[in-house]
């Protein structure tokens, strides 16, 4: 990647030329995961911006703890989370929300009835309407492969926890598609 | 076993990544309650819809964040000096003030009176200083 706004590489100090590699390498990790957590590119690229201002400014002080990519997508995580959950008023509440009424009742198979494609480009927007914690949650775990003891970790929550905002997550967006609330017996 | 208990270990069947298997009771409860078989298939195919979900296209501008995040950050002014400063300055009225005991009533009032005008003086200075230096650079850049 490279850019006419930014120092030729012998010109850079080293705090720069780490930046620039920090940034080279999770950018477009961090921009595609906010894409999907927010569902829109703007929002997305002022999240991922206001991200790499912070580790700008924190930096100087990482002192290798922790793992930098474990370092980065925790100041991600908690901002996406943050982030969102200022904007909330301004979604419409899951229950509100009916995508495809028909699309799932019983018997029905949901990809015979619309293209796959179609379905998950759906899916895909429909994420960026679940609660702040379950977007980050779904987006690591299926996006990132993150397994529950890493999203526990980034979200600063326990394993039990994780497990249970997944489940949340797939059943808000279950009712998302359909329409409706799973019965219990 | 009710659907509460079906769902909730279906749910963490689907976090396993199937490296688990279901339980004979979740089984079962699956085979005869068809709100359930269906509650499955449908997860089943969220599941894998959303392990394929459609790749997203980085932005242009992307590219050109770390150059801007970097010279807005250059351009950020620092507080830094002002608090050290601050610090210094506190330190030498505290010592005055001290010392100030040693001179009788009078002398005393006088070392106050100095400290207080220098204090204010200096915080004037400090807080006018970022003005005046960007008044200077504009009357520089206009011709």
């Amino acid at each position: 990647m490279s850019a006419p706004t930014l120092p030729a590489k012998g010109e850079r100090t080293a705090e720069q030329t780490s930046f620039y590699a920090i940034f080279q390498q999770f950018a477009p990790r961090l921009y595609r995961q906010a894409v999907r957590v927010f569902g829109n590119n703007d929002e997305a690229s002022e999240a991922v911006q206001e991200v790499f201002v912070q580790i700008y400014r924190s930096l100087p002080k990482f002192r290798g703890e922790a793992e930098l990519a474990t370092w980065i997508y925790r100041i991600a995580a908690n901002h996406f989370v943050t982030r969102k959950r200022r904007k909330r008023h301004d979604t419409v509440p899951l229950e509100d929300s009916r995508i495809v009424e028909t699309l799932c009742e019983d018997g029905a198979d949901p990809q015979s009835e619309l293209e796959q494609k179609e379905v998950r480009e759906q899916l895909a927007r429909l994420i960026a309407r679940l609660p702040p914690r379950e977007s980050v949650a779904i987006t690591l775990f299926y996006m990132d492969g993150c397994d529950y003891k890493e999203i526990a970790s980034l979200l600063d929550t326990t394993v039990g926890a994780v497990g249970l905002v997944l489940h949340r997550g797939r059943e808000h967006l279950h009712m998302l598609l359909t329409g409706k609330k799973g019965g219990d017996r | 076993m009710t659907c509460r208990e079906f769902r909730r270990e279906f749910q963490a069947f689907l976090d396993a990544r199937k490296a688990s298997v279901l339980s004979a009771h979740c089984e079962e409860h699956g085979s005869t309650c068809a709100s359930c078989a269906s509650y499955a298939r449908s997860m089943l195919q969220l599941d894998a819809d959303l392990a394929h979900l459609p790749e997203v296209d980085l932005p242009e501008s992307l590219i050109h964040l770390a150059g801007s995040i970097e010279s807005a950050e250059a351009a950020r002014p620092s507080w830094r000096p002002y608090i050290i400063k601050g610090v210094v300055i506190s330190a030498a009225a505290a010592i005055g003030l001290a010392l100030s005991s040693q001179l009788g009533p009078v002398g005393a009032q006088l070392v106050r009176m100095a400290l207080v005008s220098a204090g204010f003086f200096m915080v004037l200075v400090t807080s006018l200083r970022p003005y005046c230096v960007s008044d200077d650079s504009a009357n520089q850049t206009t011709p």
